[in-house]
């Protein structure tokens, strides 16, 4: 059986990278991104301090969502963040069943420019 | 030193997230390869070009506050005691009898006004001479002046001492680097050895090879994976410290919001820096790693080192030597106590680890892993030392890249 907390090992990246990016392809909708940032921060730190992995997994498919809408001109935001999430769900696959919804995700995050990171085939 | 100096380095520092992001390489950097913690040769030189020339932790200078009072250690195959003179001098030497070499002390301590070798009392002034052996009318040809232990480097950084055998090895101002000025800054020195009803040491023996277990300590890339409290306690990304090529600093901030685990709740509640700790240290959690083997936790309510012994090829033992402030209170007290429990468990997932990898090296099909540039930048930098100073190393890669070759073909 998996341990509870076992799914901590997946914020931390999105902890250190995802707040600032998602901020500058959600701030488009209004906002400034400064507030956005924080607001993700703020959230992102309420998960790994209450949370667990089904309201990381529902997390995570909401920015897939913000990704994938994104109509702005920072491609290379949106396909960095797009391969982030990606990668998130492939790594909870550890801990978590994935469900049709994450894989609507996936999908969502390929057709955003979900990519393996340079050079990672080893 | 100058504290505006120490303030100005320490508010500096080179080695952060951004800075270890621009600077990765274009090839992927590769661990050592697994039979280096296995091959017996390597061992050898491991401990005469690594332990033996190294500048190594022994004590604390609380610990030699007065003529006679002593530490003792092993550097490499040689064990050591620092003792205070009666002029006042620390000094190290071998702590072996050059009768029948027994060990002379053990542990730490005071001794009487000369050391006695417990096996047959050769006697030894505290400069290390021999005074006098029992029926000494019975040996043909005993010179006492020319008998006396041999004498190694001493030093003191931060309130740490170290030894150090190798009269031509760097200083060790220099070789701490930066470490030397952020122990000066936490006021290091002016704590002091917890003592329990053990000693003041506390010793774990592992069934590793003692590069798994240093390459362990030196990386937070497994921190998330293997040590839950962790991601709780502290916030990684905001880690910031400085470094040169043997030893490093840095320090984590506790994250501020509370955890919902109850014991770690109340360990946060907890949290208040020791007086004399500086201000800027207030919410922060540090660390050292000094060449080889040498690590600390530096916790705002108690400091932990971790030295790491080879005693085997496949034996490795952890002596920890616990520093508090010398009027800690009851919250102190308790903040020690809670942290050691949550490091109880912590521990348990290291030995977890480690004794997988020791398994998972052995394996034919192993060769070396792909290393992350960022989050495993201090294994990396400590691996490239161990390649510049013992070429067994080499050959061992030369043995495990053509094995690869005929793998692949």
């Amino acid at each position: 059986m998996t341990h509870p907390d076992a799914w901590l090992f997946l914020p931390p990246e999105v902890e250190a990278l995802v707040p600032p990016l998602l901020a500058r392809l959600a701030a488009t909708g209004g906002g400034s991104p400064d507030d956005v940032e924080r607001d993700l921060r703020y959230r992102i730190e309420t998960l790994i301090l209450e949370g667990d992995a089904e309201q990381w997994r529902a997390f995570l498919r909401e920015a897939a969502e913000i990704v994938a809408e994104y109509a702005g001109d920072d491609a290379e935001a949106q396909r960095v963040l797009a391969s982030i999430l990606d990668d998130q769900f492939l790594l909870a696959r550890a801990v978590v069943d994935l469900e049709g919804t994450d894989l609507d995700a996936r999908r969502q995050l390929a057709r955003a420019g979900a990519t393996p990171p340079r050079g990672s085939r080893v | 030193m100058d504290p505006s100096h120490v303030a100005t380095d320490i508010a500096s520092p080179t080695n952060t997230p951004e800075s270890r992001a621009s600077q990765k390489p274009a090839e992927a950097t590769r661990s050592l390869p697994g039979i280096a913690y296995t091959d017996p040769v390597l061992y050898e030189q491991e401990l005469a070009e690594v332990f033996e020339r190294a500048w190594i932790l022994v004590g604390h200078i609380s610990e030699l506050s007065e003529p006679g009072h002593y530490v003792t250690a092993n550097v490499g195959r040689e064990p050591v005691v620092v003792i205070r003179g009666h002029d006042g001098e620390l000094r190290a030497m071998s702590n072996v009898c050059r009768h029948r070499a027994s060990t002379i002390l053990e542990g730490t301590g005071q001794t009487r006004s000369v050391m006695r070798c417990p096996y047959h009392a050769w006697t030894y002034e505290l400069d290390g001479q021999l005074a006098a052996a029992p029926s000494g009318q019975g040996f043909a040809c005993l010179d006492r002046d020319q008998v006396a232990l041999p004498q190694f480097r001493v030093g003191v950084a931060g309130g740490l001492v170290f030894c150090c055998l190798d009269p031509d090895q760097m200083s060790l101002e220099d070789m701490l680097g930066p470490v030397g000025p952020y122990l000066e800054w936490l006021n290091i020195a002016g704590l002091t050895v917890h003592r329990t009803d053990q000693g003041a040491r506390w010793t774990e023996d592992f069934d590793e090879n003692w590069k798994i277990l240093a390459d362990n300590y030196l990386e937070d890339y497994h921190v998330p994976v293997a040590h839950p409290t962790l991601v709780r306690l502290v916030d990684v990304k905001e880690t910031i410290g400085d470094n040169n090529d043997w030893s490093e600093w840095s320090r984590v901030p506790y994250r501020t919001r509370p955890s919902r685990d109850p014991r770690e709740r109340e360990y946060q509640s907890l949290i208040r820096r020791m007086p004399g700790m500086p201000e800027e240290f207030e919410g922060w959690m540090g660390h050292v790693c000094i060449w080889p083997a040498t690590f600390m936790e530096i916790y705002p309510h108690h400091v932990d080192t971790w030295q790491l012994e080879p005693t085997g090829l496949l034996a490795t033992r952890a002596t920890t030597m616990t520093m508090v402030h010398p009027d800690e209170d009851d919250r102190d007290r308790r903040a020690r106590e809670l942290m050691r429990e949550l490091n109880v468990d912590i521990m348990g997932q290291d030995v977890d680890i480690t004794t997988r990898v020791q398994r998972g090296v052995q394996a034919p099909s192993y060769h070396s892993g792909i290393l992350n540039d960022e989050q495993e930048f201090s294994v990396i930098r400590f691996q490239r030392r161990l390649r510049e100073l013992l070429p067994r190393i080499a050959e061992l890669e030369a043995t495990a890249t053509g094995e690869r070759r005929v793998d692949s073909s």
